[in-house]
C-alpha cells in the first residue's frame, strides 16, 4: 500500500479490501472488548484491581482501533507522537490527577491491600470498596463513603487490619499499689482461658508497664481471630471487671495527699518524736 | 446406625413433634410443625463466653415438610483439634508409640434431610497453630492425657477416640507439647461401645522438616461408619511440615 500523507489521499486510495479489513478489525475489537467485559462480570478477573479491569476493555478497543487506522493507511508513529505531546500537555494541566494516576499504579503494584480488606488511613477506618484510577473508596463502620486520593495513600501510613488471620488486643489497665501482682496475673489469665474466642495460642500475656502516680500500670494482651476481634475486645473487658470485683482487686482512683504547713509540721513532729510512737510494751499489754 | 450409643440411638430418627435432650453440656429443644421448626439450645455450666451476646435466641426455620423425622446425629469437629498433653511428652529417636486421644463430638440437627444446625456437645476454645502469627491455621484447643492403654480411656458417649501412632525415625526427640489432629479429614465410627475415628499414623522421617501423615481407611474391628470425613483426602496420605503437626 502507498504511504499517503493526507486524509483526502487516504480516502482516495482506499479499496474495498481495505474497508473490509478495517471493519473486521473494528468488529474484532468490539467483540474482544465485549468478551473481556463478560469475563469481568463473571468474576474471572476478580484478582485484578478494579481500575485495571476497567482499563483493560479500553485498551483492547484502542489497540484494535490503532490497527484499523493503520490498515487505512494512517501512520501510527505520527499518532503516537501526537499522543505523547497530548500526554505532556495533559500532565501539566492536570498534575494532581496525573499524580493520583501514577500513585494508583504504585498502590496496585504494592498490593498492600485489596477490595474487601479493612484498612486505616489517617482518621478513616473502613472496608475497601474499590481501588480506582484516581482514588480508593472506603465504607466506614458507621456507613460513610470515603474517597481517599491515591497520592495521599502513597504519602500516608496505611494500616491493613485484614492482612493476617489473627489480631492481638492490648488492654491497658491499672491496679492499686496494694494489689498482689501474681494474683492479678492469675485472675487475668483465668479470664482469658475461660473466654472461648480468646486464642489459647499465642498465649495471653501480662506485662508490667511501670509505676504510675497512684497505680501500677499493666498491659494485658490477648489474641483472637480477625472476625472475633471486636467480640473479644468487648467480652474480655466486661469479664475482667466482673472478675476483679469478685477477687477484690481494685481499679485505683487518682489520689493526692495534701499536707498544709502547720499540719505537716505537726505530722513531722509526731513521726520524729519517739514519744509519739507506740510503746512496744503497750503493744504487748 | 444400629450400633449408636445412647442417647444418640433414640435421636437418630424421631417422629415426635418436639424433642428435648442433653448431649454432654449441650441442651437442645426442638419443636416443629409442618411449616416451621424452632430450635433452642444452650450450654450448661459453660465457660463464660461473651456476656454481651450470651443470650442465645431461638432459631426459627421455615420449611415445607416439617413433618419429616427429626434426626440428631453425631459427627466430628469442623476444624483441626490441637491436643495438648497434660504433661509435656517427648518421643525418643527411632521409637514408635500409639497414643489414644479423645475428641469432642458435634451434633448435626436435621429435619428429614434439611440441616438446621451443627453444634458442639462441649464448646472448645479457639487456638492458633502455626510457625508464626502470619502462617498457620485456626483450630480448637483441647487437653489430652495422651493415654497409652485403651483400658484407661474413660467411656463417653460424646467423645471419639483417635488412635495416633507416631513413628520417630529422626535423629532427635519429637516434642509432643501440642499435637495438631486433622479431625475434619477423619471418619467417625462406632462399635456399639465406643466412638472411634480413623487411626492416624505420623511418620517422622530422617528428613526432619517433614512428616508423612497417613489416615487409615479401614474401620476398627466390628465398627460401622457413622459420619464420613468433612474434608476427605485422596489416598489418605499427605505430607506436612513437622511444625504443622507438633509444637
Amino acid at each position: 500500500m502507498a504511504k499517503p500523507d493526507s486524509i483526502q489521499h487516504i480516502f482516495n486510495t482506499l479499496d474495498l479490501d481495505d474497508l473490509i479489513r478495517t471493519s473486521l478489525l473494528l468488529m474484532a475489537g468490539l467483540i474482544f472488548s465485549w468478551l473481556y467485559g463478560r469475563m469481568i462480570k463473571r468474576g474471572v478477573l476478580n484478582h485484578l484491581p478494579s481500575f485495571i479491569q476497567k482499563l483493560g476493555s479500553w485498551l483492547i478497543l484502542a489497540i484494535f482501533i490503532g490497527m484499523a487506522l493503520h490498515q487505512l493507511g494512517f501512520k501510527l508513529s505520527v499518532l503516537l507522537g501526537a499522543a505523547g505531546i497530548f500526554s505532556v500537555a495533559l500532565g501539566f494541566a492536570a498534575q494532581t490527577s496525573a499524580a493520583n494516576l501514577i500513585s494508583g499504579l504504585f498502590v496496585v503494584s504494592e498490593r498492600s491491600f485489596q477490595v474487601g480488606d479493612s484498612i486505616q488511613v489517617g482518621n478513616h477506618n473502613g472496608e475497601v470498596l474499590s481501588v480506582d484510577m484516581l482514588s480508593v473508596k472506603l465504607r466506614t463502620s458507621d456507613n460513610r463513603y470515603v474517597r481517599i486520593p491515591n497520592e495521599l495513600l502513597i504519602k500516608s501510613d496505611v494500616v491493613n487490619l485484614s492482612k493476617f488471620p489473627i489480631r492481638r488486643f492490648d488492654l491497658k489497665l491499672s491496679v492499686a499499689y496494694d494489689s498482689d501482682i501474681a494474683h492479678v496475673r492469675a485472675v487475668l489469665l483465668k479470664v482469658a482461658t475461660n473466654n472461648l474466642i480468646c486464642l489459647e495460642e499465642p498465649r495471653p500475656l501480662l506485662n508490667l508497664q511501670g509505676f504510675g502516680e497512684s497505680s501500677i500500670d499493666l498491659q494485658f494482651t490477648a489474641w483472637a481471630t480477625r472476625e472475633n476481634y471486636q467480640d473479644l475486645r468487648n467480652s474480655i473487658q466486661e469479664q475482667i471487671k466482673i472478675a476483679f470485683e469478685v477477687e477484690g482487686i481494685q481499679f485505683p482512683f487518682p489520689t493526692r495527699t495534701l499536707l498544709l504547713p502547720e499540719i505537716a509540721a505537726n505530722f513531722a513532729k509526731a513521726t520524729d518524736d519517739p514519744r509519739s510512737k507506740p510503746n512496744s510494751d503497750d503493744q504487748l499489754a | 446406625m444400629n450400633k449408636l450409643l445412647t442417647p444418640w440411638q433414640d435421636l437418630a430418627s424421631c417422629d415426635n413433634d418436639a424433642i428435648s435432650t442433653q448431649l454432654d453440656r449441650l441442651a437442645i429443644n426442638l419443636r416443629r410443625t409442618r411449616e416451621e421448626c424452632w430450635l433452642d439450645f444452650h450450654y450448661d455450666n459453660d465457660r463464660y463466653v461473651a456476656p454481651l451476646t450470651d443470650e442465645q435466641p431461638s432459631l426459627r426455620f421455615l420449611l415445607n415438610h416439617g413433618d419429616r423425622p427429626i434426626r440428631v446425629t453425631p459427627l466430628l469437629a469442623d476444624r483441626p483439634v490441637v491436643a495438648r498433653p497434660m504433661v509435656p511428652t517427648e518421643l525418643l529417636p527411632k521409637e514408635r508409640t500409639t497414643l489414644f486421644i479423645s475428641t469432642v463430638l458435634w451434633a448435626r440437627v436435621c429435619v428429614g434431610e434439611q440441616l438446621l444446625a451443627e453444634l458442639a456437645t462441649l464448646r472448645l476454645s479457639d487456638t492458633w497453630f502455626g510457625a508464626t502469627e502470619m502462617h498457620g491455621e485456626l483450630c480448637y484447643a483441647s487437653q489430652t492425657r495422651a493415654l497409652l492403654r485403651l483400658d484407661n480411656v474413660p467411656y463417653s458417649a460424646f467423645r471419639a477416640i483417635i488412635p495416633v501412632t507416631i513413628d520417630n525415625q529422626g535423629e532427635d526427640n519429637v516434642k509432643l507439647e501440642r499435637i495438631n489432629v486433622p479431625v475434619p479429614h477423619l471418619t467417625l465410627y462406632c462399635d456399639g461401645e465406643k466412638f472411634w475415628t480413623s487411626a492416624l499414623t505420623i511418620l517422622r522421617e530422617t528428613n526432619l522438616a517433614t512428616a508423612k501423615l497417613h489416615i487409615d481407611a479401614t474401620p476398627p474391628s466390628g465398627a460401622v461408619v457413622i459420619a464420613q470425613p468433612r474434608r476427605p483426602i485422596r489416598g489418605g496420605v499427605f505430607d506436612r511440615a513437622v511444625d504443622l503437626l507438633f509444637a
